[in-house]
């Protein structure tokens, strides 16, 4: 829309460039070029901004970041409402409220840059910011008014209303003090009052009248009342009664009995069916009555010498009342439990405390059956006493003892059983309660539909607690300690995380502490009543995973998984069909499956994106692993050289300073060297041989919570052990290469070419054993083997297979670099052969010097002279800067000298260059079998990391081969080229 | 820790060859041509050494570790013309005064090289001081002409003395056809100083080259430039585990290590594939490439860049090849057992040996996978053979000596050629000699 204002100034602007023309179409014209974007006006339509602001809003919620978009949204709608309040003032010319002007700016500055954790926390106080509450000016305004004491007249005496007769009927208004109130209406209404009071006493005097008829009448009926005399006395049967006729008619069945068995202990007293059907319904209602009473432990009791009923045998009745009385016993243990369990008692809320909430929910799920058990009880009551029916639901009431039991086993005799079976005790873990009730309901045959319907409410109503601590576990995740929510305050304790609910199905292991390797997989565990049955078992890792994943999502200030969590009872009735219990794990399964794997994969990339997983993954390879090449050869180097000139090399300076720096020289970053550090564990000192004081180098990488769940402090330790490997293969090649610079003193020494080629074919050989050990454990174990673990890693969301993952990645690097204790013979041939390279060493410079003493044998042939190494002028000068200097390398051939092996000094040269050929060739070839066997292995598929490592084996095996066809074939073979 | 290597061309092949090789490490470092580092190199990560051949000026420039010979100002001034002008450092560029360049005479060149001595010395000596470990040298040259030849084999003896605990290496051209009648003089006096001087002799015949050129590339008559495009492509990846560091073969000493057992038989050949066209000006041929098959080509005698002749007892002493791109580590081995099976390669009888391969994770332009062979071959002396055997041929009518006679070393005699000839005839006894077993108890 276009300013008014810049019509008007157009128009002005043409008048006064030319008069003549056409003003209207010419300044609309002007105001069109000026609001053109295309020539560069910023004006921009509401549109244009509000598609990008919601497209940034839906990547937030993409990204999971809801509280960010949810203060986008509102600062949209702000916007956007007060765009509609007034379209034409939209240019800023409504006023602004400046109440949460600063909240709106912080936020929006927040969004200025790429959205952390703190744009989170801006949003959720954003968010969470409420509108100025308290009360307006006017109201304080009141308030300070209305404060001051009354100091007005006062215009006299007040009144009830309800003193006027007829305006209530509340008896208790008709105090005699009412005659002595004064209104203002006293005299209008004293004359109707009059008139009142004389027809209301002529009523009251009616009705006492009556009343004391009705009494005369019930006390006469009381007189007749069974539970008042025990029953009808009954005579005995007459003398003349004879006949079926007789007897049927003019006798009853306990005149007959009493007849019959002449026993005193018979009572004479008898009471009618019906009473008999009532007292039943009364001890069935728990109530006590001349059959039936209950003693201290809530058990239906008979009474002894109870009355007969007129018309039924001594034995009828006894197994009438023998049923009724265990009927009563279990419904009046179930009254007794739910009275002393269920919550909404009213002096429960002490109780509620010590007992569990699944046995207060069973209770609340028995209240209601035993609700219905008692409408069901008054039912019949009424029917009796009525003789109709009351309940539109239910059948006709019982019209005789008989059909009341029959009634009474169809719709509550079986279920109330298996209540009854199923009650716990206090101490009873609430799991088991679960479990009984669903395995009884799984128990119970197909055609049982009513009664498994019934349990299964039962069921589902004593869940739901258990349910509801489930959902909250997932939601809130497990709880986690203050110095992990709250990185930056130094009070925070690594103890003090809220306790679960104690009959949660999960609890704490307290043994376990954050800080522990194994707290990912024992530090939150099933509890001790076990996985509650209706979960199902393949529910339980993943529910632990996400509840665990969740609560540690809470430590990088994710906020709790917001979702509207349903109860038992809708997840497990969402089709609306009849639910089987056999399905209710499935449905669980289903229903909980998206919201484990939304967090498990929360988690995943909280772990890439908040913990850098992978950059540290990358740091530990590039460290222990050595897959850096670049920093780690240039670290090697100079750390050779310093053992080369020896030096002190063990020392913190020159094994992890000095790799920090190299990194900050190729980036700073590039391998995070202030979580990095290579120490020798134990102290050495520079005269003990180099390589068993490098088995003790460690290349230490310190990962920081929470990643250090996954490259726990074990698998860290494997890694850092083949770094030592490493090491010692590469001091072995660089030792090696570097004896080559002595190659043209030993040629001018040399008193036989013998000699000189023995000693090169013995370098050879140790060369190529080194340089197969080396590239088949960089290459095809490292390099591939990392390469596979990656992408399984990738690919994994579960922390608990993540761990599994590494430990067995890191494992089986650990036995492929020669360390594990079943593979210490190989390691033991290695360690030999890599000694032999010093000793070569030490061979030469022996050599070297007995010659030079000895000056007494010219070589009659020198096929190598003149050898520019031995020349006067290669002494002449030495680089500022080459750390091995003529001098230091004399220094450290003198002193290989001074320490040779006895053997060196002992034997001559031949004798020394054979007996190492010999050990190389014994050794080699002992390693050759050793890694056969290991790579055939045993004859099954791969299942631990010992029969992992048997590719990788059988490649060493391939390479080590070649040392057969040169011990075999001593003639040159045919070019097959 | 540097471990820089200076390359020293020298004369008209080692500076053409020597353009081309810096051009392509240019390419692949991501350096421009005037020395600024490219915005996707800036970037970081790549996990490269440039400084093994590189230094950064004070303006952060990088500035090649290179010194231009030439006795004749016509290939430097095209040096100086091409958009790389600005790269090198014009300190580190000697073009003779007089300009007359050797006459393709290896004595006038090796007397030139006497009387610029330390002009060249200042240089490499400057260079050397640069460098923070220095680990050799390189020599990019030819060994047929004047100036390559005849300066190139000066500075290595001077090299030797003035720097005896560090590596040379060279990248020796070696003549194919007869471009220069004294050729066979000037290559005996050179490989007299490559077999004492050196520590490892790249050889690059040129009639093999042409054969490449024309089998493989399909390219009948291959420029100087693209015969050059194919030395610098080899030595740019011979050197790529130097630059870009790999599990092993990190630094010269480590590479002639594994290849040259005995310090004497120190002449290795190449090969490489495949070649395309962003590599080759022109060049037609691209292809799929498995590592099995770049194994398998780079044993082919065809692909070598050298042209000897294999007998029934000629074997590798020894085989490096360097593998660049995305290369699935347990592809190698089963190129290696497929190798080994059909028996591809045969090696020494004296000693274990086998291929070695080292991995860079470079990816090469074009093609999945691509690889050089670094190899030391007992073929080898069938060359030396040839080229004693082209010696003899003229030495028996003394042809061609005047132009030698006239400098002070051939003076007083001719001993020289025949000190050198006897030079090269050991050491081609000596790679026969490795074929055999008992090599050991060669020379008693």
């Amino acid at each position: 829309m276009v300013h008014p204002d810049l019509l008007q100034q157009a128009s002005l602007l043409v008048q006064q460039i030319g008069p003549d023309l056409d003003v209207e179409s010419f300044s609309q014209h002007v105001v069109r070029e000026i609001a053109d974007p295309s020539r560069g006006a910023s004006r921009k339509e509401w549109s244009d901004i509000e598609g990008p602001l919601r497209g940034i809003i839906n990547t937030l919620r993409i990204k999971v970041q809801d509280d960010v978009a949810d203060a986008l949204e509102k600062a949209l709608s702000t916007l956007q409402s007060r765009r509609l309040t007034d379209s034409s003032a939209w240019e800023g010319e409504m006023a602004i409220k400046m109440g949460n002007l600063p909240d709106h700016i912080h936020f929006l500055l927040s969004l200025a840059q790429p959205p952390t954790s703190k744009t989170t926390r801006i949003a959720r106080s954003y968010l969470d910011k409420a509108s100025p509450s308290g009360p307006t000016a006017d109201e304080v305004l009141y308030q300070v008014i209305m404060s001051g004491p009354f100091t007005g007249a006062h215009w006299g005496r007040g009144y009830e209303q309800e003193a006027t007769h007829g305006w209530t009927d509340s008896e208790s208004s008709s105090s005699e003090s009412d005659a002595d109130l004064v209104t203002p209406s006293t005299d209008r209404i004293s004359r109707t009052a009059d008139l009142e009071t004389l027809l209301r006493g002529r009523l009251i005097q009616d009705q006492e009248d009556r009343l004391r008829e009705a009494q005369r009448s019930l006390a006469s009926f009381k007189e007749k009342y069974y539970w008042i005399n025990m029953g009808q006395s009954f005579e005995p049967l007459s003398a003349h009664t004879h006949g079926w006729r007789s007897l049927a008619t003019r006798s009853t069945t306990a005149q007959l009995e009493a007849a019959i068995s002449k026993s005193s202990r018979i009572p004479r007293k008898v009471i009618s069916s019906l009473a008999l059907q009532r007292e039943l319904l009364f001890a069935l209602d728990g109530r006590p009555g001349i059959l039936f009473f209950f003693d201290e432990d809530g058990a239906c009791q008979i009474l002894s010498g109870h009355p007969l009923v007129a018309h039924m045998s001594s034995a009828a009745l006894s197994s009438i009342v023998d049923h009724f009385a265990n009927q009563a016993t279990i419904g009046s243990r179930i009254r007794r439990f739910v009275a002393g369990t269920a919550s909404s008692s009213a002096f429960s809320s002490r109780k509620a405390s010590q007992t569990s909430k699944t046995h207060q929910a069973f209770a609340d799920a028995l209240q209601e059956i035993l609700t219905s058990y008692a409408e069901w009880i008054g039912g019949n009551e009424i029917g009796l006493l009525r003789g109709v029916k009351v309940d539109e639901d239910r059948s006709t009431p019982a019209a005789s003892p008989m059909s009341l039991k029959l009634d009474l086993d169809r719709h509550f005799g079986t279920l109330l059983s298996r209540l009854d079976s199923l009650l716990p005790k206090p101490g009873d873990p609430p799991t088991d309660l679960l479990n009984d009730i669903y395995t009884t309901i799984l128990s119970l045959p197909a055609s049982a539909a009513e009664l498994s319907e019934a349990l299964t409410r039962v069921f589902i109503m004593s869940a739901e607690p258990m349910w509801s601590m489930l959902c909250s576990w997932l939601s809130e995740g497990m709880p986690i300690p203050s110095g992990l929510r709250y990185h930056d305050d130094t009070r925070v304790s690594l103890t003090d995380e809220k306790p679960l609910d104690k009959e949660f199905c999960i609890e704490r292991d307290r043994d376990i502490s954050w800080t522990d390797e194994d707290f990912w997989a024992n530090g939150y565990v099933t509890g001790s009543g076990g996985w509650p049955l209706f979960l199902g078992e393949r529910t339980e890792e993943m529910i632990l995973e996400a509840g665990k994943a969740r609560g540690l999502l809470q430590s990088f200030d994710n906020a709790p998984l917001k979702e509207d969590w349903q109860t038992l009872f809708q997840v497990l009735n969402t089709s609306g069909d009849r639910l089987l219990a056999s399905t209710v794990p499935d449905l669980i399964f289903d229903h909980l499956s998206p919201t484990c794997r939304l967090t498990m994969f929360q988690l995943r990339r909280a772990l890439e994106e908040d913990c850098g997983l992978d950059a540290h993954l990358d740091a530990i390879e590039s460290l222990c692993f050595m897959q850096n090449h670049q920093v780690m050869s240039e670290w090697m180097s100079e750390l050779f050289q310093r053992i080369g000139s020896k030096r002190q090399w063990t020392d913190f300076q020159t094994l992890s300073s000095s790799i920090r720096e190299i990194i900050d020289q190729h980036g700073g970053t590039l391998m995070n060297p202030s979580a990095l550090r290579i120490q020798a564990k134990k102290a050495r000192n520079t005269t003990e041989k180099v390589f068993d004081t490098m088995r003790h180098v460690r290349a230490i990488y310190d990962v920081p919570f929470p990643l250090s769940q996954v490259l726990t402090p074990t698998s860290m330790e494997l890694r850092s052990e083949t770094f030592s490997v490493l090491l010692q293969l590469h001091y072995a090649s660089h030792v090696l290469a570097e004896s080559r610079k002595q190659d043209a003193v030993f040629i001018s020494h040399a008193r036989t070419t013998i000699d000189i080629r023995s000693i090169w074919q013995l370098r050879q050989q140790l060369n190529w054993v080194i340089g197969i050990f080396l590239s088949w454990l960089s290459r095809d174990v490292i390099e591939s083997r990392t390469e596979q673990y990656r992408r399984e890693i990738t690919a994994i969301t579960s922390i608990k297979g993540m761990i599994d993952l590494e430990l067995r990645f890191a494992r089986l690097v650990h036995r492929l670099s020669l360390l594990h204790p079943d593979v210490e013979a190989l390691r033991a041939q290695l360690s030999s052969i890599l000694e032999l390279t010093t000793t070569l060493g030490k061979v030469y410079s022996q050599y070297m010097n007995d010659t030079s003493v000895a000056s007494t044998f010219q070589p009659e042939r020198q096929p190598f002279a003149p050898s520019k190494k031995a020349s006067n002028t290669r002494r002449e000068r030495h680089f500022e800067g080459d750390p091995l200097s003529d001098d230091e390398e004399s220094d450290q051939e003198a002193e290989l000298i001074e320490g040779d092996s006895s053997f060196l000094l002992a034997e001559d040269f031949g004798a020394r260059l054979k007996f190492m050929k010999n050990q190389l060739g014994t050794t080699i070839a002992g390693m050759i079998d050793t890694v056969r066997s290991l790579a055939e292995g045993p004859d099954r598929a791969p299942q631990s990391a010992e029969d992992d490592a048997r590719e990788q084996w059988a490649m060493l095996s391939m390479y080590l081969d070649e040392w057969h066809r040169f011990q075999s074939e001593p003639t040159p073979r045919v070019q097959a080229l | 820790m540097g471990r820089e290597i200076i390359s020293i061309q020298a004369g008209q092949a080692g500076n053409q060859i020597g353009a081309q090789f810096w051009q392509k490490l240019c390419a692949e470092h991501g350096i421009s041509p005037n020395g600024d580092l490219e915005d996707w190199a800036a970037e970081g990560g790549q996990g490269d050494r440039k400084d093994v051949f590189f230094y950064q000026a004070d303006d952060e420039h990088f500035i090649p570790r290179a010194i231009l010979v030439d006795l004749e100002p016509r290939v430097i001034n095209n040096i100086l013309s091409s958009p790389f002008k600005g790269l090198y450092n014009p300190e580190n560029i000697y073009v003779s005064k007089t300009g007359g360049g050797a006459g393709n005479n290896w004595a006038q060149g090796y007397s030139a090289g006497e009387k610029v001595y330390d002009d060249l010395m200042e240089m490499i000596d400057r260079e050397a001081d640069g460098s923070d470990s220095l680990e050799g040298f390189n020599l990019i040259h030819s060994i047929a002409g004047g100036t390559g030849s005849g300066l190139g084999s000066f500075l290595l003896e001077r090299l030797n003395d003035r720097f005896p605990k560090k590596l040379i290496q060279t990248y020796s051209v070696f003549p194919g056809g007869a471009d220069v009648v004294v050729q066979p003089y000037n290559s005996l006096l050179a490989m007299k100083r490559l077999v004492n001087n050196a520590d490892s002799v790249v050889v690059l015949e040129n009639a093999a080259l042409a054969r490449i050129a024309a089998d493989r590339l399909h390219i009948q008559d291959p420029s100087f430039v693209q015969t050059n495009q194919l030395v610098s492509t080899v030595m740019a990846a011979s050197t790529q585990t130097l630059r870009y560091p790999s599990y092993m073969n990190n630094d010269l000493v480590g590479i002639i290590a594994s290849l040259i057992p005995t310090p004497r038989c120190h002449f290795l050949m190449t090969s490489y594939t495949p070649f395309t066209g962003e590599e080759i000006d022109k060049a037609k041929s691209i292809r799929k490439t498995t590592t099995l098959d770049v194994m398998r080509r780079l044993l082919q005698p065809k692909n070598r860049m050298v042209s000897t002749t294999s007998t029934k007892s000629s074997c590798y002493i020894s085989c490096l090849n360097i593998i660049s791109g995305d290369v699935d580590p347990t592809d190698v081995h089963k190129s290696l057992l497929r190798i080994r099976e059909r028996q591809l390669a045969t090696f020494i009888p004296w000693g274990p040996a086998s291929i070695q391969v080292a991995l860079t994770k470079r990816r090469t332009a074009g093609n999945r996978v691509s690889g050089v062979m670094l190899a030391n071959h007992t073929s080898m002396a069938s060359l030396f053979k040839r080229m004693l055997d082209q010696y003899d041929r003229l030495r028996k009518r003394n042809a061609f000596l005047e132009g030698y006679k006239k400098e002070d070393m051939f003076a007083n005699g001719l001993e020289e050629f025949d000190d050198a000839r006897r030079v090269v005839a050991e050491l081609a006894d000596e790679y026969l000699a490795c074929e055999s077993a008992d090599y050991v108890d060669y020379g008693t």
